[in-house]
């Protein structure tokens, strides 16, 4: 898209235009679902949590400096819902102890063929507490000593919780490693097998719906 | 080493996680959700903008239903205290006039009734006008006491008339028995006396046959005291006629003189029970006299345009004068210097100029006077606590307007501001609603509250927007009436 195309979006949504607020939606939903993914628990999660960052794009986007990039400003917005929704659902979030560290293989995970729903889903997997960390760190690229403001935790539980985050991965990797090597890996599956998988968490959006409506 | 591997795990999750632009497909039921979100919004946001307007009607109709039925209650109230307010004072007059009376009656009786009663005792009639009149205050007392004060006062000038009319009567008779000759004349003067004494035991119970009566028994008395003396006026009887001249004399000159004290304490008590009367009806009927209240005031408010969404705070501050015009209404005016910034949607605005790139938005600050008149209605008043509610009309004068101008697009060439030259004046362009508390914090001065809406009837200002105020005024006021509230 152009940006002389986006601005006139802008222009559009400014004025509520329903039209210009749909195609811009479209344009990028999904960029704001990848954020989103990531630190939901699933993607009908990551669809409620990205329409609340939208929402807050409509209804702000007189706000909006023209000037700057729309698609960091995007993201910020998605970045910060997610974590306002990770914040709002902090009691209902667990955090299982890892399991003791475990003597991980020196394998080169790199070259590992792993997707992007491989990976999705493997920070998915991760408790929230865990998930947020590493998506902000690691993915963001924010401080530990950010990441506790924003989070409003300690620098040292930021820490933490992003070791015990990559361990779990590592781990998720290896045993992905392991199904791939079984071939039970399919290179080609695409994002509704992932929820299909994720069992535990199709309850979830049951749950999540009943409180939306 | 591990921070190494570490390094290199973020790495391949940031490198496949961060542009997942092509990753996930759009979903429409996705943008249902969002649509029905943004849906709900703008039905909330009409609430929103119509929730001003709806508390403001509300919040004015329980006002004055509550004032309605408060209003009911006190008005029962006041007619209540108004009855027992009076009781006693109707009671006093009743009591001192009938001392008077009967103070004034007494001599008359004493002086009289002994010569009467000794000379009158075969003349039966005369005797039966000793006991009418004995009658008279007893009958007038008891009639008084339970009357009313109308009543009251007939009875008053019934017992004093009579008293007066009596005397002459009374020593008509005597002379008459006395000079043993004009035995016709007392007989006719006593028939006419009878009647005239029984219809004041009559009309002592009948309040409307006294009046009446008054005019015909002084008219048929008096004549016949002048034929008395007249008559007493033969030779034979000069001596006799001149003895009890002067002892009619003396007699009636004393029993006047009571009867005429008496009417002049009757017509000072009338005179003060009238304007205890007034005073009384005064208290209860609000003693109007005009107030004048000055009072200084500062606001903060929001200004928007057809909307308080995107809502800029102004401030106010000016001198009102409040004029009492009854207990209960309140005219105000006065001036309050305004500053007024406000921004909306260029959509909102009707420049006469043509832009070539229409602004994103336009945002407006106008320094103004307004001059409300007010007109204010009291609900509530009790102790120190009162609760006004008033609305009007407010004009304003431009005395500075100018405006800012912001483009969507950052390279847009267009006027970034606009000062208007002449600012104009927007005469009773504008509907004031406010409800005001005032607390008196001593006999003169007091502190006021005042929340307010603004309303547009018009367009105002250069740009033609619908221009509306909500606020609250926090004033200091200064009653310059010399008497207090």
């Amino acid at each position: 898209m152009g940006e002389e195309e986006l601005h006139q979006l802008i222009r559009g949504c400014i004025k509520q235009d329903r039209k210009c607020q749909k195609m811009l939606y479209k344009a990028f939903y999904g960029f704001a679902m990848g954020i989103c993914l990531r630190y939901a628990n699933n993607r009908d999660e990551a669809s409620e949590v990205m329409n609340q960052g939208f929402f807050k794009v409509f209804t702000h986007i007189d706000r909006f400096d023209m000037s700057r990039p729309f698609k960091a400003w995007l993201g910020k917005i998605m970045m910060n819902v997610s974590i306002d929704f990770y914040r709002a659902n902090l009691k209902m979030a667990y955090t299982d102890d890892l399991e003791k560290a475990e003597n991980l293989s020196d394998g080169d995970m790199v070259d590992k063929n792993l997707h992007y729903n491989d990976l999705l889903m493997m920070v998915q997997q991760l408790p929230p507490a865990y998930r947020t960390v590493f998506n902000l760190f690691a993915i963001e690229g924010y401080s530990h000593e950010e990441i506790a403001e924003m989070l409003n935790i300690n620098a040292g539980t930021s820490k933490s919780n992003l070791h015990k985050a990559r361990q779990k991965l590592k781990k998720m990797i290896l045993q992905a490693d392991i199904s791939a090597d079984n071939t039970r890996y399919n290179g080609s599956t695409d994002y509704i097998s992932i929820i299909a998988l994720n069992a535990i968490n199709i309850q979830g959006v049951f749950i999540n719906r009943g409180i939306r409506g | 080493m591990s921070n190494e591997k570490d390094k290199k795990l973020d790495d391949l999750f940031k490198k496949k996680l961060e542009n997942p632009d092509h990753q996930s497909g759009y979903r429409e039921e996705d943008w249902d959700a969002l649509e029905a979100m943004l849906d709900e919004r703008k039905k909330r946001k009409g609430i929103v903008y119509l929730l001003p307007i709806l508390s403001g009607v509300a919040a004015l109709l329980l006002i004055f239903f509550g004032w309605w039925l408060f209003q009911s209650k006190t008005n029962s109230g006041q007619k209540k205290s108004q009855v027992v307010a009076i009781q006693p004072k109707t009671i006093k007059t009743n009591n001192d006039t009938a001392e008077q009376t009967q103070q004034v009656q007494a001599p008359s009786i004493k002086q009289v009734s002994p010569p009467e009663t000794n000379n009158l005792a075969k003349v039966n009639k005369g005797k039966t006008s000793v006991d009418s009149i004995q009658k008279n205050p007893s009958i007038l007392a008891a009639a008084t006491l339970g009357k009313a004060k109308d009543s009251v006062k007939r009875d008053l000038l019934a017992n004093n008339k009579p008293s007066v009319i009596k005397a002459p009567v009374i020593m008509s008779s005597t002379t008459v028995v006395n000079n043993g000759i004009k035995i016709q004349q007392p007989n006719n003067l006593i028939t006419i006396t009878k009647p005239d004494n029984t219809q004041l035991a009559s009309t002592s119970l009948n309040n409307n046959k006294v009046k009446n009566s008054f005019p015909i028994a002084p008219a048929l008395v008096m004549p016949s005291t002048t034929t008395l003396v007249a008559t007493n006026n033969h030779p034979a009887e000069n001596h006799a006629a001149e003895k009890p001249g002067p002892t009619n004399a003396n007699v009636i000159q004393p029993q006047l003189s009571p009867a005429e004290k008496s009417r002049l304490a009757m017509n000072q008590l009338l005179a003060s029970t009238s304007v205890a009367d007034n005073k009384l009806n005064a208290k209860t009927q609000a003693a109007f006299k005009p107030r004048f209240i000055v009072s200084v005031v500062g606001a903060q408010d929001i200004n928007g345009t057809g909307s308080f969404q995107q809502s800029k705070v102004g401030t106010k501050a000016g001198v009102l004068l409040a004029v009492g015009a009854s207990r209960k209404l309140t005219l105000s005016t006065g001036t309050l210097y305004s500053n007024t910034p406000y921004v909306a949607g260029y959509d909102q605005y009707h420049f006469p100029y043509q832009f070539k790139t229409a602004p994103s938005s336009v945002t407006a600050n106008c320094q103004m006077l307004d001059v409300p008149l007010n007109v204010g209605y009291q609900v509530y008043h009790k102790n120190k606590d009162m609760f006004m509610v008033g609305t009007g009309l407010s004009s304003y004068f431009m005395l500075q307007e100018a405006y800012s101008f912001s483009y969507a697009n950052a390279g847009t060439t267009g006027p970034t501001n606009y000062t208007v030259p002449n600012p104009d004046k927007y005469l009773f362009k504008i509907l004031n609603l406010n409800a005001t508390y005032e607390r008196q914090i001593s006999s003169k001065a007091g502190v006021t509250v005042e929340p307010y809406l603004k309303m547009p009837l018009a367009d105002i200002g250069y740009s033609q927007v619908k221009l509306q105020t909500a606020g609250v005024a926090v004033g200091l006021t200064w009653n310059l009436s010399s008497s207090k509230p």
